[in-house]
């Protein structure tokens, strides 16, 4: 019973640290319909950030909070005056933004390797867990302390999203968006910097999320495909463009990748993929995504 | 000889009825036209008839043949082709190049695989053909995308054309046009074939009245009048539902 | 039940030079064109190998093999417009089926060739039949994710060595003809015959009414299906044969290089050959295979100077993306056009 206890939160702790990466994925693919496969580049860029900040002034809580920034300004320059200026040019968001996200993905592991490994020699790193977070806590079983830090910032920050979402203007406008993005256009609203903005709030997010992990996972080169694949499950379980599939798409992917992993082994590297396909197959629009219009 | 027989189909969305138990038979070589206020259900039908939405209830005939509820590639390979209210083109294609695939997918050597097809000699021909008819022979090799819109839109009724139809489904081909297209347009639509079956949905009334010999007025989902355009006009009913309102409507008939 | 229409209109007789019609001079001026770019080409490759040393040779054949597998990843990107990410798969396939039936089973080279062709093009249709239902983003997250079961198998199946892979695959026999393929000049030419059958086939694909059907698919499959063209088979066929050709790279690669490990099927290998299509110019003949000579020749200039190789890549994909669709091949048709004449083949395809 309490190795399932164990799994569980263990589970939800994977949970939790992939919906932070795809929770922006999935609203920028539903309001701009750009996959931004470079999203595990802003998450390397978070934990490699977050690494110099802990660095340089030996504190966790201080690389938590800046750390993200340094996503969040790129993503919205990447947005603002790359890929919007390219899709009014004739670019198709749909495709060519895939693909051009996806090489800047190369170009981010590139540019880090180059940076950590070949000047400074560094392969594996971490960063420090906070005072008071490295120890176990006594809930039935010992349990780190800091997964369920990392469960609880999931938890919020799906509150706060949902929040934003739901009950600011803002968020309406972004909703809007997603469901009709003529719309949004119609409503003389800004919707470059809206775009932006929420890109930018994406990447930090993925930013966050890299952090987080910097200090339970280690930080190193593949780092950013190894979360990007399941993140990307997720956000097609989910539906492409679903708040509310996001967050039940990453409880499954995490808990079938952890449980699968404790129980039945032999299935572990299968279990997430072999859903994602039975998913596309049957349904492909996702457990929340809408059906697409046919004519 | 009944060409295209719909008998009593009706389309639900959600609550919303959009056709409600219609019913259309055509001659063969009838020229056609259905026309009705915007969100009369004129797309919806068209849709159904051409096998993009199954309709809820009802059957639809081609030549005794019954199509409902197939797919769009079979309704056309049975003999039914259409075309769009917006422009849906090969960018990327010549106009030859385009045509001919249409032409292609009713030929037998569309499945083959191993022979160049600049060797098929009849496709091309018939494509060409086709644009001699459309009147787009001067831009035959020219790209889709650096035509004039009026070509544009004969291009759209010359791929359903070179499909070689028994029943021609065009769905507001004049939408957008100048005058002076029109004017093409309806040049064009006139020298049709004899034999193949006309039915069209048409906002602009010089197009409908110029090339149809029967009309059939649709409004919220139902028929208000069917006939020929003397009946139709004459018709009270019509009158209070469409014609007129034509003149507070006219813009926005152009427009969509 | 498809067509019980009247075909009396069809004045064709299949291959009747006579129906050839004047009207498509531009059809037989590109294939002239074609021709003399190929006949060009194979001078060149089979007059490399005398000139550079063993090293580049070996280099040459990588070349070539890659451009099996690029060529194939771009009957689907560049001809019927689906991005799949999941093409290293299908040549892990073709190593793998080859390195068991020659290494383990002890069978001939030549039949396992034969085999992992065979092999690679059924399972690849079937994953079309699956995968092709969907396109887009949906398309390239599916061929993902079935090429991460197949690299997690490679990685769970014992017999092959695991995550270690096998060793001591042997090369192909080529004593009936007195030359030993142990030898990389030998094998380099054995490539090279591998591969320009292949693209012979290819190209007569891709010219057949089959391949501008899905030319059509690209450009607009609405359309095509409103014409009466069922897209759907001819989408898993080209899946189909675009996973042989990858099986076909893989099954020259695992005896180029001797051994095969699950590497060969990771998606940075899909993302990879992906980057050699667009560098080089997806939507043209010959465009990837640019890409490939591009890849493998930088990719040798940039490790002498730094690991972080795919730093330049990732750069130079995003230009490309952003910049010159066309990619290198797309780059040489308008420098060759502003030497010769006006339109032409050149801008056949965009």
């Amino acid at each position: 019973m309490t190795f399932f206890l164990f799994n569980l939160l263990n589970g939800l702790q994977l949970s939790m640290l992939i919906f932070l990466m795809a929770i922006g994925l999935t609203v920028i693919f539903g309001l701009m319909d750009i996959l931004n496969l470079a999203h595990g580049a802003f998450y390397m860029a978070g934990a490699y950030f977050g690494y110099v900040v802990f660095q340089g002034t030996g504190s966790f809580w201080i690389a938590l909070a800046v750390a993200p920034l340094l996503p969040l300004v790129l993503g919205f320059l990447l947005q603002y005056f790359v890929l919007q200026p390219l899709i009014d040019r004739g670019r198709s968001a749909h495709l060519d933004m895939a693909l051009l996200t996806f090489g800047l993905l190369f170009f981010t592991i590139g540019l880090i390797d180059l940076i950590f490994f070949e000047t400074l020699g560094l392969t594996f790193m971490s960063i420090d867990k906070p005072a008071g977070l490295g120890s176990y806590v006594d809930i039935g079983t010992f349990y780190p302390a800091y997964r369920l830090f990392i469960i609880a910032v999931g938890l919020i920050v799906a509150l706060i999203v949902w929040l934003i979402l739901e009950r600011t203007v803002v968020g309406a406008v972004v909703r809007a968006g997603v469901d009709d993005r003529e719309m949004v256009r119609a409503m003389g609203v800004n919707v470059y910097v809206v775009f932006a903005s929420v890109f930018a709030l994406g990447c930090g997010l993925a930013g966050l999320a890299g952090v987080i992990a910097g200090a339970e996972l280690s930080i190193n080169i593949s780092m950013g495909v190894q979360i990007l694949i399941p993140t990307l499950v997720v956000v097609v379980l989910g539906g492409l463009g679903s708040v509310k599939g996001c967050f039940f798409g990453s409880l499954i992917v995490g808990m079938t990748e952890t449980l699968s992993q404790a129980y039945v082994p032999a299935l572990a590297l299968f279990a997430t993929y072999l859903i994602l396909a039975a998913m596309l197959i049957f349904r492909p629009q996702g457990f929340f995504g809408r059906t697409p219009k046919s004519v | 000889m009944t060409q295209l027989a719909v008998s009593n189909i009706s389309k639900s969305f959600g609550a919303l009825r959009v056709i409600d138990k219609f019913d259309l038979e055509l001659a063969v070589g009838e020229r056609h036209a259905v026309i009705g206020p915007n969100g009369a259900g004129k797309t919806t039908l068209f849709n159904m008839i051409s096998g993009w939405i199954p309709p809820d209830t009802g059957r639809i005939e081609v030549e005794g043949l019954d199509i409902t509820g197939r797919s769009p590639q079979s309704v056309t390979q049975a003999g039914l082709a259409r075309s769009f209210q917006k422009n849906t083109l090969f960018d990327g294609l010549t106009v030859a190049e385009s045509l001919r695939l249409a032409v292609q997918a009713h030929s037998p050597v569309r499945f083959n695989f191993m022979q160049p097809a600049r060797k098929f000699g009849g496709l091309q021909q018939r494509a060409h053909e086709i644009a001699r008819q459309m009147e787009l022979e001067s831009v035959f090799h020219r790209d889709v995308k650096t035509l004039s819109y009026g070509q544009k839109r004969q291009l759209e009724v010359g791929l359903a054309l070179a499909c070689s139809p028994k029943i021609l489904l065009l769905d507001e081909p004049a939408a957008g046009t100048s005058p002076a297209e029109r004017a093409t347009l309806v040049r064009l639509l006139t020298t049709l074939p004899d034999d193949v079956t006309l039915l069209l949905v048409e906002h602009d009334m010089d197009v409908v009245f110029g090339v149809c010999s029967r009309i059939t007025v649709l409004n919220y989902g139902r028929v208000v009048a069917s006939g020929t355009p003397d009946e139709v006009r004459r018709d009270p009913e019509v009158r209070a539902a469409y014609l007129g309102e034509s003149a507070g409507h006219a813009g926005e008939a152009g427009k969509s | 039940m498809e067509n019980t229409k009247d075909e009396s209109w069809h004045p064709l007789v299949e291959g009747d030079e006579s129906r050839h019609d004047p009207l498509d001079e531009v059809a037989n001026a590109d294939h002239r064109k074609f021709l003399i770019t190929a006949l060009i080409g194979l001078v060149v490759l089979i007059a490399l190998p005398f000139m550079v040393g063993d090293y580049y040779v070996s280099l040459l054949s990588e070349i070539l093999i890659f451009g099996l597998l690029v060529s194939g990843v771009n009957l689907l990107l560049g001809y019927t417009g689906l991005v799949s990410l999941g093409h290293a798969s299908f040549m892990g396939l073709g190593a793998y089926a080859t390195a068991v039936i020659a290494a383990l089973l002890g069978y001939p080279v030549w039949i396992a060739m034969l085999a992992s062709i065979l092999i690679s093009l059924l399972i690849a249709y079937g994953v079309g039949l699956l995968s092709v239902r969907t396109k887009g983003v949906q398309f390239l997250l599916i061929t993902l994710a079935f090429g991460q079961m197949f690299h997690a198998i490679a990685e769970k199946t014992r017999v092959t060595g695991g995550d270690d892979g096998m060793t001591n695959i042997p090369r192909i026999d080529l004593g009936f003809i007195g030359l030993d393929a142990d030898h990389d000049r030998v094998f380099y030419f054995f490539v090279l015959f591998c591969f320009v059958v292949a693209m012979a086939i290819l190209r007569r694909i891709v010219e057949s009414p089959f391949g501008r059907v899905l030319v059509g698919i690209r450009e607009n499959e609405k359309r095509m299906l409103a014409m009466g063209y069922s897209t759907f088979p001819y989408k898993a066929l080209a899946f189909g044969i675009s996973g042989m050709l990858a099986g076909l790279a893989g099954s020259l690669w695992v005896q180029h290089s001797f051994f095969v490990n699950p590497h060969i099927m990771t998606w940075e290998m899909s993302g990879e050959a992906l980057l050699m299509v667009i560098i080089g110019g997806s939507q043209s003949f010959f465009g990837p295979l640019l890409g490939a000579a591009f890849y493998v020749l930088a990719k040798d200039l940039l490790s002498e100077i730094t690991e972080a190789y795919l730093m330049f890549f990732g750069l130079i994909f995003v230009l490309v993306v952003a910049f010159f669709h066309g990619g290198l091949a797309g780059f040489a048709g308008k420098v060759s056009e502003r030497f010769t004449r006006g339109k032409s083949g050149g801008e056949e395809r965009q």
